[in-house]
């Protein structure tokens, strides 16, 4: 039987001030597969995100996702919602995590976009 | 169409039922089928999904077993099959899930069938074209 290699997903939360609001970006780089999802979930807690009013989740750097990570991206989308946060999903265009969203139908609903400016205008606008 | 004295040889891995074994498994599917002429970004998904399954849902309340990943070639395509020592297939409604992991492979291969065999576990079969310029489209 052969060993598993770790699971690699790292990330970095950085604040900034989005005209009177906290926006705070989790920016993740490598595979959001099903042994890092709990590692997903945790970076965009409650308690990593503080005072933040917004969130920008930046999959730009992320490689791979299966479904396990579209469902754990899912599920943070909405809680977020839910404790009236806004929020943007940085996607790169024709990257692996755009065809995955598209191949199950949810490039509508999350609405991700290319970069982290075009985020942060989105944000601004749902003001 | 790829001649079979040229073709890489068959791929078979064990791995423990573990979530670390996703990440292993289409690692490991990624590179036969780049060395075979498949799509690989097709592959290592749908085997990451298979294999996912098997982990989630094939030993629950069990300790977990083992998954067996095999890759071929049949001449004009690639067939994966993904199996597991499992309690066979049982719907799982504390999985969470969205169910999209079926519903992915089935968007991504040419044909899957799914069984449990004799020998118990459920056996996952998927098949992929051999020429990666004919890949499934989004």
């Amino acid at each position: 039987m052969t060993d598993s290699g770790p699971a690699r997903l790292n990330h970095r939360i950085a604040h900034e001030d989005g005209d009177g609001t906290v926006i705070a970006t989790v920016a993740f780089d490598g595979d959001l597969d099903l042994p890092v999802v709990e590692e997903f979930r945790a970076a965009v807690s409650r308690e990593r995100l503080g005072d933040a009013g917004a969130v920008i989740i930046d999959l730009s750097a992320v490689h791979f996702i299966d479904s396990s990570g579209i469902h754990a991206l899912v599920s943070v989308w909405k809680e977020l919602g839910d404790s009236g946060r806004r929020g943007a999903i940085v996607v790169a265009g024709d990257s692996n995590v755009e065809r995955v969203l598209g191949l199950t139908g949810l490039l509508e609903e999350l609405a991700p976009v290319p970069d982290h400016a075009t985020a942060v205008a989105s944000i601004a606008g749902e003001r | 169409m790829m001649d079979l004295a040229d073709a890489p040889t068959p791929l078979e891995i064990r791995l423990a039922a573990v979530p670390p074994s996703v990440t292993e498994a289409r690692a490991a599917v990624a590179r036969y089928a780049t060395d075979a002429g498949a799509d690989a970004a097709d592959v290592e998904l749908a085997v990451a999904e298979a294999v996912a399954n098997s982990v989630l849902h094939a030993f629950r309340g069990e300790e977990a077993g083992t998954v067996t990943l095999r890759a071929t070639l049949t001449g004009d395509a690639l067939v994966v099959e993904v199996s597991d020592d499992g309690s066979g297939i049982r719907p799982n409604p504390e999985g969470g899930g969205l169910g999209l992991g079926l519903a992915l492979i089935g968007r991504l291969t040419e044909s899957f069938s799914v069984s449990e065999p004799d020998r118990g576990g459920t056996s996952l079969r998927m098949s992929f074209p051999l020429d990666a310029s004919e890949g499934i489209d989004d």
